[in-house]
């Protein structure tokens, strides 16, 4: 076991789950950290970074991190108000995520704290905190190296490549997958034989998009919200059913699959369903991919 | 008197949908200027003019949304004639394209009739006389 690791602090998407029948899973919305060495990588800020905060302030021998955040809807944000770093003096934080300028990214995570929502506002933060260039892609800190793409979800929304240790780690926390197939497929019958062909193009490259992102990557941390059955109410919600996140991850040889960004309303025994059935379908289709439920506190070995 | 011929941008990082772009067109009199990549469109858009342009939102490089705020920065674009064509069918997305002026917003897939009659609708194109029987 090597001291670079990937913990995670929060797995539920939408909005926190506190309940008795949530805690093997947990109930904390995303939060994910990667460290190496004394380099620390926040990705996205959603209630999971207030133990992780806290957890920051038991220790003296770090006192910078930097957040990568997939976007602002308040799962992804919310833990901001209450992470205790932010307000102390010595602590540097830096902040990445979708936005023209580094203006935008300070503006919408600042948003958030403002009267009559919040007593405070940013400026309250003691911290030295900095927003960074918005183009930069790729970018290192230290020895982690990020690359961020587009991913399927409302608004603009980042995903992120990210090799650390000896590890390559795709964090996509929303992103809705075979969207356009399923809307291919409801309006093929209106369409001549020729535009069908085209269409069907379309769909394959559609799939090498997906591909590309999550290519052979050793760990992939993907949106798995819903079962089939909640799916078809909530297609268009920007997340993925879980059954499409298994094929698409052994599509492109993922090593081992993270289910992530569990719907709030799923407990303990209903997520455990949803990984005894992914592993079902990994199993019939005879493939060697590892598959797992994202549980908070849980942590994974970056190697390196 | 015949008018100008106008001029179609698209931008989509897809090759199918450009494809099917090229072949709706067929029957008009436009030019049709097609893009995979959204740095080298604004590149271009930098120094022409569009009657009407296709703007898919989920791209590699940069999304749609986010070209169309740089677009609406540059004098000569603030009020081209944009229609979004995109997979991506979420609130958000549509509200953000209308706040930058979009006239449409469209849910991929389109047919290639559905193509030609957005065109029609926003430009004086002309049936070429060379696809008239």
């Amino acid at each position: 076991m090597s001291d670079n690791y990937l913990r995670f602090w929060g797995v539920r998407g939408s909005y926190p789950a506190p309940f008795d029948s949530h805690c093997k899973v947990g109930g904390n919305t995303s939060c994910v950290e990667v460290r190496v060495g004394d380099q620390i990588l926040v990705c996205d800020a959603g209630s999971g970074i207030i133990p992780l905060g806290n957890d920051l302030m038991e220790q003296q021998a770090i006192r910078e991190l930097t957040v990568i955040l997939t976007h602002y809807h308040w799962d992804h944000i919310s833990g901001l108000p209450f992470f205790v770093p932010a307000f102390i003096p010595g602590w540097k934080i830096h902040f990445f995520g979708p936005g023209e300028t580094e203006h935008d990214i300070a503006k919408h995570i600042s948003d958030q704290m403002k009267a009559p929502y919040f007593p405070v506002e940013t400026e309250t933060w003691l911290a030295d905190v900095k927003y960074l260039e918005s183009g930069l892609n790729p970018m290192d800190i230290g020895p982690i190296h990020i690359e961020h793409f587009n991913v399927h979800h409302p608004g603009s929304t980042f995903g992120y490549r990210i090799h650390a240790g000896d590890t390559t780690v795709v964090y996509a926390s929303d992103n809705e997958l075979s969207f356009i197939d399923q809307s291919i497929d409801r309006r093929k019958p209106e369409f001549d034989a020729h535009e069908q062909d085209l269409l069907d193009v379309m769909k394959e490259e559609e799939r090498h998009r997906v591909r590309e992102f999550m290519q052979d990557v050793d760990v992939l941390i993907h949106d798995a919200q819903y079962t089939p059955e909640d799916y078809q109410k909530k297609r268009g919600w920007g997340h993925s059913c879980y059954i499409d996140t298994v094929n698409a991850a052994m599509d492109a040889g993922v090593k081992d699959l993270y289910l992530f960004h569990l719907d709030p309303n799923y407990t303990d025994v209903q997520v455990d369903a949803m990984l005894a059935h992914s592993r079902e379908i990994i199993s019939k289709a005879g493939s060697p991919m590892g598959c797992h439920v994202a549980r908070e506190g849980m942590r994974i070995d970056l190697g390196g | 008197m015949p008018g100008k011929t106008p001029e179609i941008v698209v931008i989509d990082d897809s090759p199918t949908s450009i494809h099917l772009y090229e072949l709706s067109i067929e029957p008009l009199d436009v030019d049709l200027k097609s893009f995979e990549s959204a740095s080298k469109s604004l590149e271009y858009l930098g120094d022409h003019g569009a009657d009407l342009v296709f703007l898919d939102v989920l791209m590699r490089e940069k999304d749609g949304l986010t070209l169309l705020k740089k677009l609406r920065g540059m004098e000569r674009h603030q009020n081209t004639v944009v229609v979004m064509v995109t997979s991506k069918d979420y609130h958000q997305d549509r509200h953000i394209a209308r706040g930058l002026g979009v006239r449409e917003y469209l849910v991929k897939p389109l047919r290639s009739q559905e193509i030609r009659e957005i065109i029609c609708k926003y430009t004086d194109a002309q049936t070429d006389s060379s696809h008239q029987n």
